[in-house]
This record gives structure tokens, C-alpha cells and sequence, in this order.
């Protein structure tokens, strides 16, 4: 068995199940978008957190526009974006060639105090953005969750779910920003992988 | 407008405690301004005569609040006092915009002022904050904020001052913390540099009440 055979509940890769997450996707009226919830197995998962442990975070700090810490998280990046099943998954979905799309990713830690707020500078980014929630316990209540915003005063909210993969359609003016995190997050950090497919 | 004559008005009289009816201590008070850091503020505790402090507060806890969350912020706000059915809020607001009181903060500050003056009141609750920002829009000169609760550092909620890069005109340090005090009035100098941020409310049952605003040019 190699590790790709592990590492999406297989009841997402079935073609019934697939169609019904286009379909979803297509018809999510705020933005083409969808959280599969409990996508990726826990055995992988476990690995991920344990690599997570070993990365090197660096201080992401731009006041005006987020504090946090940063890791590149090559591994993830290399285990989903080169496993067949997966790219099949998102090409069907948004029905794209991942070929023609250059690919960024990064692994963001936020704890107490830290947050992502709006930009100007993600206005105009069209698109696909993937976001993988990696935190095992985490409680909303604690902030650290993302909202997305279309530039109307309209917003959408996307729940914490360890091992959620949310897909995004990017349009123009929206982009998402992360909710403060509070003192009653403790000592415990939110971890937030995000692969954005750009044109 | 003379200070002389503007600290002996009935408004500064009905108001303003008699310590700051004082040329020379405003001239000293002007000094601390002029050479505060990171950016111009100035910190004047037991400001209002405290009949007049509990008066206003009185009513400030009469006021509906609006629930404001972005991506900035998270706190709750009201509307401008001047659209409050509240006696003592709307004449507090029209001493803020009296010529006395513009004349008093135009000597410390050097900026001229207009009757242009936005004055509401925020509560800060248990996890609320507003992230940092330099409250630049157009024609805002001086931001204010009077306290009208105490809270120390167990308790969030301070006022933080950041430096900035001078090249990248972004913020860098906290360089000030000033401390909700009962009574203070505190006041900054806004330009494209006076970063600052509210930092979050660590207190599951004390507020940070106060009233603030803007002058304009």
C-alpha cells in the first residue's frame, strides 16, 4: 500500500460523491466554494501534525495586515499535490488543468493575539484556493477561523474542522481574513495550510 | 481665542476641573505634547468635574449599543451624540465643539480646528479589541478618547502606540501603553504614522467604557 491510498476518506473519491460535491460547489450562491468535512484520514493526518512539530516557523509579522508565524510546508504540499487521486478531485471540481496554474502554499501558525485581516493587495488574485484545517481540537469561540468577505459587506464563514479541505473559486474582492484569537485559545495554536492555484 | 478668557468661560467652569484652568500648567501641558513619542499625545487625568463625569456616564449606560465585529475590530459602539435623545450627551458634544474647547486643544496642539467633531461612545467586553490601524480619513487632525472606567494591566484593554519604519511607513513597536484611567482625557495627533491598537479585553467582567472622537481641520 503506498501512502496515497491513505490519505482521502474514500468515500470522497467515489464518482457518485463527486458529482454532488460539483454540483454543491457550483451552487453555493456567496462564492463557488465547498468544506469537505473529515476529507483527509486520520492516519495521514497523524503524520501531518507530527512533520508540523518538526517545521520552522518564522515570524510572519505585518501589523497592518496580519501577525502570525510562517512555515513553507513543502511536504504537505508535495503529498496532496502528488497524489492522483487528489489532483483528479480538484480538476473535476473546478474544472481546470492544475498544469496551466502556478501553485503557492504555505502553512500559517496563529496563537493568542495573532489574526489576518482584509487587503487591498488580495483584492484582484483570481483563482483557486485550498485550505486545509490542521488543528486537531479548536473551538471557534477562540477566533482563528476564516470569514470571507466579497467586498459588499457580505460575508461567509468557514468553520474550524480538523482535516476539512475547503475549495475556493477566487473572484475578484474576495478574499478571507482570519478572525483574532483570543485569550481563551490559551497556549493551544490554530494551524492553517493554504494552496492557492493561481492563473 | 485668548486662553485666558476660554478658561474662564461658564463652559470650561461647568466642566472642566479647576487644576487644568491653569495658562501656565496648559503651557506645561503643551511642552509634554510637543515632545511626547512616538507620535504627539497627551494624557490629562481627572479631566471633567467628576458631578459632570458620573452625569455623562449616567446617561452613556442609558445609550443602545450597536455590536460591531470586522476584521478589524470587535466592540460595541454607538451612534454620534449628536443623534442621541440624551440632554447631557448632546451638550458634552456641543462643549467639544464649542469655540472654547476647540481654542483649548488648538493652543496645545497647534493644529486649527473646525466645528467638524465626531464624539460617540464604545464598551470594550470580555475578548474585544481593535487591531492596529492610524485612523487616517480625510481632515481628521486630533483623535480623543475620554475614559470613563479603569482598568489595568490583569485587565487588557490599553491603549498601545506604535513606532514606524520610516521607509516602509508601517508600524514596528509598541512604543506607549496608556491605561483606561477613570477621567482621563487622552488625545493624539493623527497622520499617516500614529499607529495604534486596542488591545483585547482579558477580563471576563470589567469594560472599557469611554467616549471618543475626532476633530477635523
Amino acid at each position: 500500500m503506498n501512502e496515497g491510498d491513505y490519505m482521502i476518506e474514500k468515500n470522497y473519491l467515489e464518482e457518485k460523491a463527486i458529482k454532488q460535491i460539483k454540483e454543491q460547489y457550483n451552487n453555493n450562491k456567496f462564492m463557488k466554494s465547498i468544506s469537505l468535512y473529515g476529507f483527509f484520514e486520520d492516519v495521514f493526518l497523524n503524520r501531518i501534525i507530527d512533520e508540523i512539530d518538526n517545521e520552522l516557523f518564522e515570524k510572519d509579522h505585518s501589523l497592518m495586515t496580519h501577525r502570525r508565524y510562517k512555515a513553507s510546508f513543502g511536504k504537505l504540499r508535495n503529498r496532496v499535490l502528488e497524489n492522483g487521486d487528489f489532483l483528479k478531485l480538484i480538476e473535476e471540481i473546478c474544472e481546470i488543468k492544475l498544469e496551466n496554474y502556478s501553485i503557492h502554499y504555505e502553512l500559517h501558525r496563529y496563537k493568542i493575539g495573532d489574526y489576518k485581516i482584509l487587503s487591498d493587495e488580495d483584492t484582484n488574485k483570481k483563482g483557486i484556493e485550498l485550505i486545509i484545517d490542521l488543528t486537531p481540537v479548536w473551538d471557534d469561540e477562540n477566533g482563528g477561523y476564516l470569514i470571507y468577505t466579497n467586498g459588499d459587506g457580505e460575508f461567509y464563514e468557514i468553520p474550524s474542522s480538523y482535516g476539512s479541505l475547503t475549495i475556493v473559486e477566487r473572484e475578484k474582492n474576495l478574499q478571507y481574513f482570519v478572525k483574532y484569537v483570543n485569550h481563551y485559545a490559551k497556549n493551544v495554536p490554530k494551524y492553517i495550510f493554504t494552496i492557492s492555484i493561481e492563473n | 481665542m485668548d486662553l485666558e478668557i476660554i478658561i474662564s468661560s461658564d463652559k470650561f467652569l461647568k466642566w472642566v476641573q479647576e487644576k487644568y484652568l491653569n495658562v501656565e500648567i496648559i503651557k506645561n501641558y503643551k511642552k509634554d505634547y510637543d515632545g511626547s513619542i512616538p507620535f504627539k499625545n497627551l494624557s490629562l487625568k481627572d479631566f471633567l468635574k467628576n458631578d459632570m463625569l458620573e452625569k455623562l456616564i449616567e446617561e452613556v449606560m442609558e445609550i443602545d449599543f450597536e455590536y460591531k465585529i470586522s476584521d478589524l475590530f470587535q466592540f460595541a459602539q454607538s451612534q454620534d451624540f449628536e443623534y442621541l435623545e440624551y440632554d447631557l450627551l448632546k451638550e458634552f458634544k456641543m462643549f467639544l465643539k464649542s469655540e472654547e474647547f476647540l481654542g483649548y486643544i488648538e493652543y496645545i496642539t497647534d493644529l486649527k480646528l473646525s466645528k467638524n467633531v465626531d464624539c460617540m461612545s464604545s464598551i470594550y467586553s470580555d475578548t474585544d479589541y481593535l487591531l492596529c490601524h492610524d485612523d487616517e480619513l480625510e481632515g481628521r487632525k486630533i483623535a480623543f478618547m475620554l475614559y470613563l472606567t479603569s482598568l489595568d494591566e490583569n485587565d487588557g484593554g490599553q491603549l498601545y502606540l506604535y513606532d514606524a519604519d520610516d521607509d516602509t511607513n508601517s508600524p514596528v513597536n509598541i512604543i506607549k501603553k496608556i491605561f483606561p484611567n477613570k477621567n482621563q482625557l487622552t488625545l493624539f495627533e493623527v497622520t499617516e504614522k500614529s499607529f495604534h491598537e486596542v488591545g483585547e479585553i482579558i477580563s471576563e467582567d470589567k469594560l472599557r467604557v469611554s467616549i471618543s472622537g475626532w476633530f477635523y481641520e
